[in-house]
């Protein structure tokens, strides 16, 4: 039988605020084991927690960047469960009164995944199992997350991918976490059930825990998919569970069933006040909004004339999409200042992190002057580029390698006259042109640019070399 | 506002406890101290404008502010374990 797959996913993500987000204890990385502790954190008796502003503030930056409904009250509730990693037995979290509801995230298809809700709530501590003892770090302990409920919308491994990544996009854009996965600032729970196709009715799902990559959970959906579709086609059922994934292996098994599902009880936190937000705040942060990374990819292709395939290279990446739009804003031509960036710049940027950084030696001024040149033409693109890689390599200005001189170009005369010098000096090529090679004409303009050292201009030297060999 | 040695009953039946004759007769009066104390907290509340949410809700303007502050109890919360290398040692048994 065919099955549809319908999933759902549980995102955490680690926000980028200096404290926790019920102490004043630093969120920074690392650290010696419980050096970034209070007794707050740590759960001592009698501890009182005391929220963080910004990490409510980044919950409703979060749910508007996702089409979300910010609720004005919003409480804290206990989560029951008892595990070395969490020192109070419970964990401070939301239950009935998230800071977000019913938002959306939208793929490239134009399908819209629906999101439940965000709240926050507390990471636990670090557990490293050795020697029959289990050690514990609570350094994470408290840092603050929240997470992202979306609706069970989701039908392949490649609809999970896409929507996590443009979940970590959205993320980086409005500046509330880094979301590096291979860090664990960004893991995802998966919901999986399968259902015949055309039918209504959910099946049993099953949850794979704790994902921190977009392939691997391409991966664990597919062999999930597999292995429930099996288990459906001997007319067997499929238990309610919670499962691993097993990275080497990629097959996935189980963690509990339904049988030990945990009870939460789940209860208002008595510690915490009830907060209110107004909805002048809630205006007040949509309006610091920036551009959310679909309407500046939307603009980039109808507004500025970029291929979906440069835009798409260029939108990702905040501070490069910073700098592009600063070169525009000297009004040059957006699509030359897009491929000398997506081009040249590009060639000497090697990992992702040296394009998100994005720090380079030529300052915006420089490559608008840079393209103004080429949209007035008086330099060739090609030129231009090779000029812009000597700019990044030195750091100089664009007057250390473009002379007055150099930017008047070639009368039509002196074009004519070198394209003469070019069929005299290749009687080789000239003879294969003629003989129907039309790719031989490529070595008159290698000549033709060494020659005037790239001031020709291509398209009517080719007009005159074709007259100049008829 | 006193407790009555039968509210005091009450109470204890309620939360599941046995008492003496003379340890009720100490309780009702610790219990006197008790409410007498709680009674002060209410005083202060009613100088406070009538019909505030104050205890309830807490404005999104008042609440902390993300600025690290070092704990002075830091090395504190670990002082009571053996630690080993600053980790919380915690023994794994299977029940």
């Amino acid at each position: 039988m065919k099955y549809e797959l319908v999933s759902g996913l549980e995102t955490h993500v680690e926000l980028s605020t200096a404290t926790k987000i019920f102490c004043s204890c630093t969120t920074a990385f690392g650290g010696a084991p419980n050096t970034h502790c209070c007794p707050v954190c740590t759960g001592m008796p009698g501890a009182l927690p005391i929220l963080n502003q910004k990490v409510v503030e980044y919950a409703i930056r979060a749910g508007l960047a996702t089409h979300c409904t910010i609720n004005e009250i919003t409480h804290m509730d206990r989560k029951n469960y008892c595990y070395p990693d969490l020192p109070k037995a419970y964990q401070i979290s939301q239950f009935d009164e998230p800071v977000c509801e019913h938002g959306y995230v939208e793929l490239d298809s134009g399908k819209k995944i629906g999101i439940t809700r965000i709240h926050i709530e507390e990471d636990a501590g670090k557990l490293v199992h050795e020697r029959g003892f289990t050690f514990v770090d609570y350094n994470r302990g408290g840092v603050p997350l929240i997470e992202i409920v979306s609706e069970p919308d989701i039908s392949s491994p490649e609809e999970a991918k896409e929507y996590l990544e443009k979940l970590q996009l959205i993320m980086r854009y409005i500046g509330v976490s880094d979301c590096k996965m291979q860090e664990g600032s960004m893991r995802a729970d998966v919901n999986i059930s399968l259902r015949p196709v055309g039918s209504k009715t959910l099946g049993t799902r099953t949850e794979i825990k704790n994902m921190s990559s977009p392939s691997f959970i391409v991966k664990a959906m597919q062999y999930e998919y597999e292995r429930q579709a099996e288990l459906l086609d001997r007319g067997e059922e499929i238990e309610q569970a919670t499962l691993r994934y097993n990275e080497s292996e990629n097959t996935t098994s189980k963690m509990r069933g339904k049988e030990d599902a945990q009870d939460y009880r789940y209860f208002p936190e008595p510690d915490i006040l009830t907060v209110h937000i107004p909805k002048e705040k809630i205006e007040e942060v949509k309006a610091s909004l920036p551009e959310l990374p679909t309407d500046k990819f939307r603009r980039y292709v109808r507004e500025l004339g970029l291929s979906e395939s440069t835009a798409k290279l260029i939108y990702p990446y905040r501070n490069v999409a910073r700098y592009y739009e600063t070169v525009l804003s000297k009004g040059v031509s957006p699509r030359t200042s897009a491929n000398l960036i997506v081009g040249t710049v590009y060639a000497t940027l090697k990992t992702e992190e040296e394009k998100e950084a994005f720090s380079i030696a030529v300052p915006e001024a420089e490559l608008a002057l840079l393209v103004s040149y080429v949209d007035s033409g008086k330099l060739q693109a090609s030129k231009a580029g090779s000029i812009l890689l000597q700019m990044l390599e030195s750091g100089k200005p664009v007057s250390a390698y473009v002379r007055e001189e150099d930017l008047k170009g070639l009368s039509d005369e002196e074009l004519k006259k070198l394209c003469e010098g070019a069929i005299a000096a290749n009687p080789k090529a000239v003879e294969d042109f003629k003989a129907g090679k039309q790719k031989a004409i490529g070595s008159l303009f290698g000549f033709l640019m060494k020659q005037s050292r790239g001031k020709a201009d291509v398209k009517k030297a080719e007009v005159i070399l074709r007259e100049l060999l008829k | 506002m006193a407790l009555t040695e039968t509210e005091i009953k009450r109470l204890a039946w309620l939360a599941k406890l046995k008492f003496t004759e003379e340890e009720l007769a100490v309780l009702t009066e610790d219990m006197a101290e008790i409410i007498e104390f709680a009674d002060t907290i209410n005083a202060s509340v009613g100088t406070l404008p009538a019909g505030n949410d104050f205890a309830r809700v807490c404005e999104f303007d008042d609440l902390r502010k993300d600025e690290v502050q070092e704990s002075n109890l830091s090395e504190e919360v670990t002082s009571n374990i053996e630690a080993e290398d600053g980790f919380f040692p915690v023994r794994r048994r299977s029940l």
